[in-house]
C-alpha cells in the first residue's frame, strides 16, 4: 500500500511453530472497508481462522491491532485490540484495552497489526523494535506473574517499551485468563491469556522510532480544537482527579484520595488520565503499589464484604496471575452453591470456600496453578457445567455464552436499570462485555431528550432515532410491551439502540479511540469522519464511516455463526426474571420481563438486518459489500 | 521560530500521556514521533522525570498541550 497518513503501513505475520516472521504491506481495502484497529483485526482473523478450530491449538490465531489514530495527537487514542477464538466459550471474541504505551509504540515500530499463529516449542516472547523483529527466549520469564514479567522486560528493553504479558494463569491455560497491557489494562476476558499460553507466548514487546504521519494539516487543526474543547470542559479536573469513581462510586472519594491514590496515569494521548497507581498507606499491606485501569476495579471485591486493603491485595494477586476477577468470583459462587446443594461433596472439597482474604488468595493460587480442586475451577463456568451438569447451570450466576453477566440487579455490579449496557450483555459476541453496548447508557437515568443529541453524535439516521425514541402516542409498539398509557412509557427501545451503540464502539475501536464515555463524548461520527479523512487521505463521510463499523460487527457475527452461535446463545439468563428484576432504564417503573427482552431481541435483530435467529440476511451482507462472506454463510446450509 | 519562554515543570503532575512529546515532534518534524521530541518523559519507577534536549528552543508547544499542569508557560503566556 502506498503510504497513507495514520497507518504504519505493515502487518507483521508471526509463525511460532516455524519460528518465522514476515512483514507484509497493509492492504488498502482493509483500511477503506474496516478502518483499521479492531475492524481490520476481525477481517484478518476471519480470513485465517478455520471454523471449529480448537482455541488452544496452534491453528488458532491471535490478531493484535492499533488503529490509524493511535500514536497521533487525537485525544484519548491509544486503544489496542485483540481478536482470537476464546477457550471459555469457543466464540470468536474481541478484546480492547487502553493501550498505555503499547499501541503508540507498535505503530512507531511500523506495524498496524501483528498476526500470531502456531505454537512455539519453548516459552518465547515477541520483540518488535522497528525492523528488528525477533522471537526471543522467555524461559527466564516463564512462571512469573504479570507484574514481574513486565518489570523485567522494561528493565531489559527500557521504557516506554509497550508490553502485553500473561501471568501463570495464562501459562496454565486457565479458561478465564487474560493478558495485561503495561501491567495496567486488562485484555481478553474469556481466555486470551490461555491462548497465548497455549502458544508458549509469554509476552509481546514493542518500541519504535518511525513516527506516524498525516495526510492533511486539517487533522492537526481538528486535534488542536478538540484539545481546547476538552481543556475548557468544566468537569475536567474532577474527572482527572477521580476517574471512573465519578460514575461508579464503589469506593468513598476520601478513602481513595487520602488512603490510596499515589498517581493518576494515562494512556498515550489521553488528557483525562483515567488510570491509577494505587498505594496502600497503612495496615497489613502497607507499601503495596498496584497499577490498575481504575481504582474502581481494585475495589470490586469490597462487594463481597472485604475491607478496601484486602480487596486491593486480592485483585493485585488475581491480576498478577493474569485472570479475570468476575469469572473467578463466579466460579467460587457456583462451587459454594453446589456444595450447599450437596452436589459437591467432601470427596472433592473439604469445606465451602470462604469469602475472606486468606481463603481467596489461597484459591487464586490453586486456580492459577490448577492445584487440586482449583483445576476444576480453572475450567470456568462451562467446565463446572460439563462436570456437574444441569445442577451447575442452576447454581451459576446469570451467564451468557458461558461468561457471567456481571451487571445486574443482584450484581456483582449491582445495577437494575435496563439500558444498552445491560441488554448488550446478551448480544455481545464474546459474551457479556461492558464496552460494546454500554457507552450510551453508562450514566444512569438521563432525560430522554439527551439521547436525541447523543444519537445524532453517533451518526444514527433520523428514521432510526424515531424507532429508538418513540413517543408513546406515536408508538404502536407501546402496546406490544404491555404499556397502555404515556405514564407507563419506557421511552427507550434498548434493543434498537444497542445496534448503533455497538457500531459506534466498533468505529471508535477501529480508529483507536478510547471506549470510555468520558473521553469519547467529545467525538461525533462527523468529527471522526473528518479526522479520518484528513489523517489518512481516504475521503469518507459519517454515513460510510458508521457503515465500516457495521460491516465489522456483521463479519464478526458471521464468524460466530460459522462456529454454531445463533439466537439461542443470545437468550437472557432465567434468573434475570426472578425478583429483584431489571426495570426500564428511564423511569424505573416497568419490570423487565422475558417477553420484553424477547421483543428487544427481535427489534435488535430487525434493526441489524438479521433474521429472527440472529443470522445476517443475504440483503444485509450484500448491502455491506460482503459477497464472499455471504458465500461462506450459504455453504453452511439452508438452516441459516 | 517563536520567542524563547520559561516553562514551569511539575513532574509530580505528569501522567505520562506523552502529549507533549507528540506535539513537539509535530511542530519540529511534521510527524507524530515521541522519539524525535525535544522534551522527554522518562518513567523512573513509579515516578516521571521531565527533561529537555540542549537544542530545545522553549517554544512552549508542549506546555500549551499539557492538560495536567505538569508543564505551564510561566506567566500564563
Amino acid at each position: 500500500m502506498s503510504k497513507l497518513g495514520g497507518y504504519a503501513g505493515s502487518v507483521l505475520y508471526v509463525d511460532l511453530s516455524k519460528g518465522e516472521v514476515e512483514k507484509k504491506p497493509l492492504d488498502l481495502d482493509l483500511a477503506k472497508n474496516y478502518l483499521g484497529g479492531l475492524g481490520a483485526s476481525i477481517k484478518l482473523a476471519y480470513d485465517l481462522l478455520r471454523p471449529r478450530t480448537d482455541p488452544l491449538s496452534p491453528e488458532n490465531v491471535v490478531v493484535i491491532g492499533a488503529g490509524p489514530m493511535v500514536g497521533t495527537l487525537a485525544p484519548g487514542s491509544s486503544r489496542v485490540c485483540a481478536v482470537t477464538k476464546l477457550p471459555a466459550n469457543r466464540a470468536i471474541g474481541w478484546a480492547g484495552a487502553g493501550g498505555c504505551s503499547f499501541g503508540c509504540m507498535l505503530k512507531n515500530a511500523g506495524y498496524d497489526h501483528v498476526v500470531i499463529r502456531g505454537r512455539s516449542p519453548k516459552p518465547v516472547y515477541l520483540k518488535v523494535f522497528d525492523d528488528e523483529v525477533e522471537i526471543c527466549d522467555a524461559g527466564w520469564l516463564w512462571g512469573k506473574g504479570v507484574e514481574r514479567t513486565t518489570e523485567e522486560l522494561w528493565r531489559e528493553h527500557g521504557r516506554p517499551t509497550g508490553v502485553i504479558a500473561i501471568g501463570q494463569a495464562g501459562e496454565n491455560l486457565v479458561k478465564f485468563s487474560m493478558a495485561f497491557v503495561d501491567k495496567t489494562s486488562t485484555l481478553g476476558r474469556g481466555g486470551l491469556g490461555a491462548v497465548m499460553g497455549s502458544k508458549n507466548l509469554k509476552a509481546i514487546v514493542a518500541k519504535g522510532t518511525k513516527g506516524v504521519g498525516f495526510s492533511d494539516p486539517k487533522f492537526v487543526r481538528l486535534c488542536y480544537e478538540l484539545f481546547e474543547r476538552i481543556k475548557r470542559y468544566s468537569r475536567l479536573k474532577e474527572w482527572q482527579e477521580f476517574g471512573l469513581l465519578m460514575s461508579l462510586p464503589v469506593l468513598p472519594r476520601e478513602v481513595y484520595s487520602e488512603k490510596l491514590k499515589k498517581a493518576r496515569i494515562s494512556c498515550v494521548s489521553c488528557p483525562i488520565g483515567d488510570k491509577d497507581i494505587i498505594e496502600i498507606k497503612e495496615g497489613r499491606f502497607k507499601g503495596l503499589i498496584k497499577y490498575t485501569s481504575s481504582a474502581v476495579n481494585v475495589a470490586m471485591p469490597m462487594l463481597y464484604g472485604l475491607p478496601y486493603d484486602e480487596a486491593i491485595k486480592c485483585v493485585a494477586a488475581l491480576d498478577d496471575y493474569g485472570m479475570d476477577m468476575f469469572e473467578f468470583f463466579a466460579v467460587i459462587d457456583t462451587v459454594n452453591k453446589l456444595y450447599d446443594e450437596g452436589v459437591i461433596t467432601k470427596e472433592f472439597l473439604e469445606s465451602k470456600i470462604e469469602y475472606n482474604y486468606d481463603s481467596l488468595i489461597e484459591w487464586a493460587e490453586r486456580v492459577a496453578y490448577r492445584k487440586g480442586f482449583g483445576n476444576v475451577l480453572a475450567e470456568g463456568l462451562a467446565g463446572l457445567v460439563e462436570k456437574f451438569g444441569s445442577r451447575a447451570m442452576k447454581c451459576a450466576p446469570p451467564m451468557v455464552k458461558w461468561l457471567t453477566a456481571y451487571i445486574g440487579p443482584r450484581g456483582p455490579v449491582v445495577w437494575n436499570r435496563f439500558g444498552t449496557m445491560e441488554f448488550g450483555q446478551l448480544v455481545g459476541q464474546r459474551g457479556p462485555h461492558a464496552a460494546p453496548g454500554g457507552s450510551p447508557t453508562y450514566f444512569a437515568v438521563r432525560p430522554l431528550q439527551d439521547f436525541v443529541t447523543h444519537l445524532d453524535r453517533m451518526g444514527v439516521p433520523e428514521d432510526a432515532v424515531k424507532r429508538i425514541l418513540p413517543r408513546p402516542y406515536e408508538w404502536p409498539q407501546g402496546m406490544r410491551y404491555g404499556l397502555v398509557s404515556p405514564d407507563d412509557e419506557m421511552g427507550l427501545n434498548v434493543g434498537r439502540f444497542t445496534r448503533y451503540a455497538e457500531d459506534w464502539i466498533m468505529v471508535l475501536a477501529s480508529l483507536g479511540v478510547c471506549a470510555r464515555a468520558q473521553i469519547n463524548r467529545f467525538y461525533s461520527a462527523k468529527l471522526l469522519a473528518d479526522l479520518f479523512s484528513a489523517l489518512t487521505g481516504i475521503d469518507i463521510d459519517k454515513r460510510e464511516l458508521m457503515k465500516c463499523g457495521e460491516r465489522a460487527w456483521n463479519l464478526l457475527r458471521v464468524a460466530n455463526v460459522r462456529e454454531g452461535f445463533s439466537r439461542k446463545d443470545d437468550e437472557p439468563p432465567e434468573s434475570w426474571f426472578a425478583e429483584p428484576t431489571f426495570v426500564d432504564y428511564c423511569k424505573g417503573t416497568v419490570k423487565i420481563t422475558k417477553e420484553i427482552v424477547d421483543m428487544f431481541l427481535d427489534d435488535y435483530y430487525e434493526e441489524r438486518g438479521w433474521n429472527k435467529d440472529g443470522v445476517p440476511t443475504r440483503e444485509k451482507l450484500l448491502g455491506l459489500g460482503l459477497e464472499k462472506v455471504l458465500e461462506d454463510l450459504e455453504k453452511l446450509g439452508p438452516a441459516v | 521560530m517563536s520567542k524563547e519562554i520559561v516553562i514551569d515543570v511539575r513532574p509530580e503532575k505528569c501522567t505520562g500521556c506523552l502529549i507533549c512529546q507528540l506535539a513537539c515532534s509535530l511542530v519540529h518534524h511534521k510527524l507524530f514521533n515521541p522519539s524525535l521530541a525535544k522534551i522527554s518523559i522518562k518513567f523512573v519507577g513509579d515516578e516521571r522525570e521531565i527533561t529537555f534536549t540542549e537544542d530545545c528552543d522553549r517554544c512552549g508547544t508542549c506546555a500549551r498541550f499539557c492538560a495536567y499542569g505538569a508543564l505551564e508557560v510561566k506567566g500564563g503566556a
